[in-house]
């Protein structure tokens, strides 16, 4: 038979083994400032549209990076964050389109999921023997045709919300925001990587990605009316990556040069989503579920301070009896 | 016949006679060790961690860290090595010293990466130490192993809650409540139904929080009730359910002030200056409860106690800076109103 003190001591250690065992769950934000934001916020996205700030959502370039904005998304619209216009930029503008064309952030998530290199581009050992050797880009029609299977020949005006993309003009390197017309070949103009894809002829134009001058389309969305922009940025941390070939030498310049813009651009945005997706390589499809589930976890924690700073900025409205609004110029403070 | 080389090179097994003696002497030894002699045998040795266990169950963790030092540790046979690293660990978490308990947690997992436990104790102590991105592939290494783990499964599903895969989360709750005992326990159906609701699945989740109120009718899972109702929009069944929460755990201000504020969203707004001025009885000092209060006495239409109460709420913005910010810009947007 066991003694009685070692079985003691085994029972103790049970019972300490135990306690990893099921504990309560977390309290939700019991806290002052918890509970009076949540009060806010209900009551903020209790009102309709035109009795609060008009709020953009401008979506980043990055190509597999930008995936991130499918999770930012999700967040989003689990906490009833209004979104009244979208913009966005290359990979940033084919999810904003869909968004705009009323798709749920979990079919843009599958979508994003189902994405391979060959399913924009003719990515194939022909094309690129041809990019290399005769200097011919690849051309990204299926992201067109992938496009229109999706939601059909909508224009701008067709969409659920406003919609505004950028692309920019190769002979001027004027930078072209569009809002009205046919999407697709918008969209597949905002994201024509220069170099690699190649440019989208429109309007007598030849456009290329609007990453290269554009890559927060910030001032898109306030050109659609926001009030209030938040932008979710999917920048590469360049200072990670050490380029041993072409490819990865084309692409550290283009972050280099997109992180350069994004830095002034996110100046004018009133709110910020960083999703941690820098060491992704923008051609990297496989890794797309990664940057789904980091702009998960970056809007989630941002989103307490985004819900704070929209309400600090909405509340001339909040405090206004039913009625009139008050002037613009009264809102719009970061 | 053939005669493999194994065969040949295996010894003669012994004549009857030779079996006898090995049966003797087992015989023999088995005599001894049940006799009164056997107090002079060799006995199996103690278990090391005997004393520590009692310590640790006691609350000892001083006393714990004292005895489990490296150098203890390193004299145990490895199982009991894996445990004793385990009461390190757990002992320096216990007493606040997580960036220790961590390091103890992170060596002792590389060290024995097949102990459950210490996997387990690693991935929650990075849980609760707000490093849920870190926490998950713990949790997911030990599910590899043990699939049917439902500490392993529920600690998970809270590291996806907090890192906000709510679909996830539920997935794994539903899974670890297809164990009996799991279905049982209270937390679990809490846990899935605030992951419900998070997703925007509130008739789930009020059927969820139900089934953990059948098991047990406490403040915290009332106060779940609450929280659904609201999301569903039933404000008044909300307020109810608030109400009863609050009953059953009166000392608690946070749960007057939701109160207060749901009242006010109720717009019963004497009812909201009432639970704001019984928590500024207690503390006079509680910014929200003034803020409450500064929003029914406006609508009262009694517009010098609210800019007096939105003044000191405005003041205390050390602790309640959200409170403080919005009491300021009220009160500049009233101007001299």
């Amino acid at each position: 038979m066991r003694a009685p003190g070692r079985r003691l001591a085994a029972l103790a250690a049970a019972a300490a083994f135990a306690a990893l065992a099921v504990s309560a769950p977390a309290q939700p934000d019991l806290s002052s400032d918890g509970l009076l934001r949540d009060h806010l916020w209900s009551e903020l996205t209790a009102l309709p549209k035109g009795r609060r700030p008009v709020v953009g959502l401008a979506l980043s370039g990055g190509a597999a990076r930008a995936a991130a904005h499918t999770g930012v998304l999700t967040v989003l619209t689990r906490a009833r964050f209004p979104i009244d216009v979208v913009a966005g930029t290359s990979m940033g503008a084919i999810i904003g389109a869909l968004y705009a064309a009323g798709d749920p952030p979990s079919r843009l998530r599958a979508i994003m999921r189902s994405i391979t290199i060959e399913t924009g581009t003719n990515w194939g050992a022909m094309s690129l023997l041809r990019l290399v050797l005769g200097q011919k880009p690849l051309t990204n029609r299926k992201t067109e045709e992938a496009l229109i299977r999706e939601f059909g020949p909508k224009r701008f005006e067709d969409l659920a919300k406003p919609f505004a993309c950028v692309a920019m003009d190769l002979d001027s390197g004027e930078k072209i925001i569009f809002r009205d017309g046919p999407v697709t070949r918008a969209v597949r103009a905002s994201s024509s990587l220069p170099g690699i894809i190649e440019p989208v002829e429109y309007r007598q134009r030849f456009l290329v990605d609007g990453g290269v001058i554009d890559d927060v389309p910030v001032d898109a969305a306030k050109l659609l009316g926001a009030q209030w922009v938040l932008a979710s940025v999917t920048e590469s941390d360049f200072t990670r990556s050490r380029p041993r070939t072409a490819l990865q030498s084309l692409q550290q310049v283009l972050d280099i040069r997109g992180s350069i813009l994004a830095r002034e651009q996110i100046q004018e945005a009133n709110f910020v989503i960083d999703s941690a997706v820098g060491a992704i390589p923008f051609y990297d499809a496989s890794k797309i579920p990664e940057a789904i589930d980091a702009g998960i976890v970056a809007a989630q924690q941002r989103l307490p301070a985004a819900e704070e700073r929209l309400i600090l900025s909405s509340l001339p409205w909040l405090l206004k009896d039913a009625g009139s609004a008050p002037p613009a110029a009264e809102i719009v403070r970061k | 016949m053939r005669t493999s080389l194994a065969d040949q090179s295996r010894p003669s097994l012994p004549p009857r006679g030779g079996a006898w003696g090995w049966g003797a002497i087992a015989a023999i030894v088995l005599l001894f060790n049940a006799s009164p002699a056997a107090a002079f045998w060799p006995r199996r040795a103690r278990d090391p961690l005997k004393d520590v266990a009692a310590l640790f169950a006691a609350k000892d963790y001083e006393d714990v860290l004292k005895i489990v030092t490296p150098g203890f540790i390193d004299n145990l046979k490895s199982r009991d090595a894996a445990k004793a690293q385990w009461f390190r660990a757990e002992s320096f978490a216990e007493l606040g010293r997580s960036a220790r308990a961590l390091s103890v947690f992170e060596l002792a997992t590389k060290l024995y990466p097949r102990d459950q436990r210490l996997q387990l104790g690693f991935a929650e102590l990075l849980r609760g130490s707000d490093l849920p991105d870190l926490a998950r592939p713990v949790f997911e290494g030990v599910l590899k192993n043990a699939p049917n783990s439902a500490e392993a499964r529920l600690g998970l599903a809270k590291t996806q809650q907090a890192l906000g895969y709510y679909g996830r989360s539920a997935d794994n709750c539903r899974l670890a409540l297809k164990d009996p005992s799991q279905a049982r326990n209270p937390d679990v159906w809490r846990l899935y139904a605030e992951v419900l609701s998070e997703s925007g699945r509130f008739d789930e989740a009020k059927a969820a929080v139900e089934k953990a109120l059948a098991l047990r009718q406490d403040a915290s899972t009332l106060l779940d009730l609450a929280l659904i109702q609201r999301s569903r929009g039933r404000l008044q069944e909300a307020i109810a359910a608030l109400r009863e929460a609050r009953g059953r755990r009166n000392a608690d201000p946070a749960l007057g002030r939701a109160l207060g504020l749901w009242l006010l969203e109720d717009h019963k707004a004497p009812e909201a200056l009432r639970e704001a001025r019984k928590l500024l009885k207690t503390d006079p000092r509680d910014s929200l409860a003034l803020w409450v209060a500064a929003m029914a006495d406006k609508s009262l239409g009694h517009l010098g106690a609210a800019r007096r109460e939105l003044q000191l709420a405005a003041s205390f913005g050390k602790k309640t800076p959200f409170v403080a910010s919005i009491s300021k810009k009220i009160l500049k947007e009233w101007g001299d109103r």
